[in-house]
């Protein structure tokens, strides 16, 4: 009788667990490249695809690209375990935004978590992101203007190993670096090209703000997705350009979605990028 | 352009939730001196605490304690919080550099110009008024237009500064304190060249005056050194030289280097007394409590969106909490159901 009881049990207890567990998307494509601007031959695609296993509400894939900062002295060879905050005082860039937006009732906005890094094994990054704020506040021309984003890379010691700022953005310098760009949602697919004439949609006009590509809407079964293309070379780059934007050893490229705001883990990437040109 | 929204916002004040009440925002000063010597920008944390403490000692006694004083280590961060509709003023020092330059794009330039013309008090050092770091912001809210930078006087005694003397070219209520003439470490200073012979260049639009000026070392007696300015409703004060740095570059470990200017009265004086006028309209009366009115009506309206985000997703996990607890129950109790089946088929039936 009694290992009767626990046969059901088991099996009823392991069946209710896989249902509640039913993800709300089917992961079809999540890819990005360990480096770029290389001289060899190397994949230039960050791309991701979902299709809808419910009908959503809203989904969004929210791209963020950080380019690699200095240590500030003292961070490096210290273990920092559980200081998040500790470390993050140490950026004026990041206490700044926290200490203002916190003053005006915001802090609750500001996302702080802690992932592992797609391409690195053992390390993990603590991302600190206002880029919801900044779409809020600012008007979409100004999407290009400001660091939204800030994170560090934390290895299996618990040793800082790396800071990364950034901006809300499908891609750095997006206008320069891609050479294009296709947002496909239920077998409509859009294509934004660096130099679009007349009807064609361009890179640096039509993409959505704030690197937050967003769907409303979504009927169980559509397919949506977002891929880049990134160049190969980097020509044509202005100088004032290169140098905020490009010039950096790395970069942390991220991509996160949110089905009915809810992060899903699985179709989220954080990936770190070697910037191949800028180590020759 | 984000100021331009501060009335829609007042209307929609109602709209505001707790956390934005107006008594919890507080009328905001910014203090961000990146006189580095490296590019891109630096920003020097020691002498920006100094001059925020120096703000903070002087707007205190004018205006009391409701005034905070923020010290801004980000040059992006500093821009765009020009822009918020809560911070009245800002004290800002740019280093101009030889060769140096610096990177503010044109929608940054016309957020600026036009945050200062709804309503912002400002006092600009140095780099704010050279033409080819801050285009339009030299011109229009920083009125020097310099376009070329001159070393001072080198002093070797009783420390190694280099100087100018700057004379009192008019007295307003900045400057009636202040000493007809005083020298301070100016380790270059902004001008406009050719030099006018009589008078001053001076912006189209807006009320400027010159109220010291000082002589440079290739012979030119008379380049405003120090220019009060109204526009609109902003005003600013921007001082051609106090730029903070040696020709040693051990500037970032000389921690007094800065008091060679900041431990001389009369700049301290001028400082302090600039930025009490310039943001004096928002500081005091009636106008510091609809501002910060509108400020709550701003955010609220803004930030609302996304606390309905948030809760909607707290809905969220909650239905779905809620749906596993009664799969759970139903699960439960068809387990014992089953139970129950299979015992009365195998033990009692059988």
């Amino acid at each position: 009788m009694v290992a009767i009881l626990l046969v059901v049990s088991t099996a009823l207890t392991v069946g209710n667990s896989i249902l509640s567990k039913r993800p709300s998307l089917d992961l079809l494509v999540l890819e990005g490249p360990d480096s770029l601007f290389v001289s060899v031959q190397r994949p230039r695609t960050v791309s991701v695809a979902v299709r809808a296993e419910r009908d959503l509400d809203n989904l969004e894939f929210r791209f963020r690209c950080l380019l690699q900062g200095a240590l500030p002295p003292g961070v490096a060879g210290r273990v920092w375990r559980n200081a998040t905050s500790e470390l993050l005082s140490l950026y004026p860039a990041v206490q700044n935004r926290l200490e203002y937006f916190s003053g005006v009732g915001a802090e609750d906005l500001v996302i702080i978590r802690e992932v592992p890094l797609t391409n690195r094994e053992n390390q993990r990054l603590v991302l600190v992101d206002f880029g919801e704020i900044y779409s809020a506040i600012f008007p979409s021309e100004q999407d290009n203007e400001s660091l939204t984003t800030f994170a560090l890379i934390v290895n299996a010691s618990g040793y800082v190993v790396g800071y990364y700022e950034g901006y809300s953005e499908l891609f750095t310098a997006k206008e320069y670096l891609l050479e294009l760009a296709r947002i496909e949602v239920g077998g409509d697919v859009k294509e934004y090209l660096p130099l679009a004439s007349g009807s064609g949609l361009s890179i640096e006009r039509d993409l959505p703000p704030f690197g937050n590509v967003s769907f409303s809407e979504v009927r169980k079964g559509d397919v949506l997705g977002v891929t880049l293309v990134v160049k190969q070379r980097l020509i044509d780059v202005p100088k004032a350009t290169y140098e905020t934007r490009v010039a950096t050893p790395s970069f942390v490229e991220i991509v996160e979605t949110f089905a009915d705001e809810e992060l899903v883990k699985e179709a989220s990437a954080y990936w770190v990028v070697l910037n191949g040109r800028t180590e020759e | 352009m984000v100021r331009g929204l501060v009335v829609t916002s007042a209307l929609l004040a109602f709209l505001v939730i707790p956390q934005f009440a107006a008594g919890g925002i507080a009328p905001v000063i910014l203090v961000g001196c990146f006189d580095g010597q490296a590019y891109p920008l630096s920003y020097m944390a020691n002498y920006t605490q100094e001059v925020a403490k120096l703000v903070q000692e002087y707007t205190r006694e004018r205006y009391g304690e409701s005034i905070q004083v923020a010290a801004i280590g980000d040059w992006s961060f500093l821009l765009d919080a020009l822009t918020f509709p809560n911070v009245i003023g800002a004290v800002i020092a740019l280093n101009v550099r030889e060769g140096g330059e610096l990177y503010l794009s044109e929608l940054r330039m016309e957020e600026v110009v036009s945050s200062f013309e709804g309503g912002l008090g400002l006092v600009g050092i140095q780099g704010l008024g050279y033409s080819p770091y801050c285009g339009r912001l030299s011109r229009e809210v920083f009125p020097l237009d310099a376009n070329l930078s001159a070393p001072g006087r080198l002093i070797r005694v009783p420390v190694t500064t280099i100087r100018h003397t700057h004379q009192r070219a008019t007295i307003n209520l900045i400057n009636q304190d202040a000493p007809d003439q005083f020298d301070a470490a100016d380790g270059a200073l902004v001008y406009r060249k050719p030099v006018a012979g009589g008078g001053w260049w001076a912006p189209e639009e807006g009320n400027m005056t010159v109220l010291y000026v000082c002589k440079t070392v290739s012979g030119y007696d008379n380049v405003p050194s120090i220019v009060a300015y109204e526009n609109k409703e902003g005003r600013s004060v921007t001082f051609a030289g106090l730029k903070h740095t040696d020709g040693s570059g051990k500037y970032e470990k000389d921690l007094n280097y800065y008091n060679h200017s900041l431990g001389i009265p009369a700049v301290r004086e001028l400082l302090g007394e600039s930025l009490v006028w310039a943001v004096q309209p928002f500081a005091e009366g009636d106008g510091v409590e609809a501002r910060m009115e509108a400020s709550s009506g701003f955010f609220a309206e803004k930030l609302e969106p996304l606390f309905e985000k948030m809760k909607m997703a707290e809905k969220a996990e909650a239905r779905l909490k809620a749906r596993v607890t009664a799969r759970m129950l139903l699960l439960s109790g068809a387990s014992v159901v089953a139970v129950l089946a299979i015992a009365y088929i195998g033990f009692v039936r059988g």
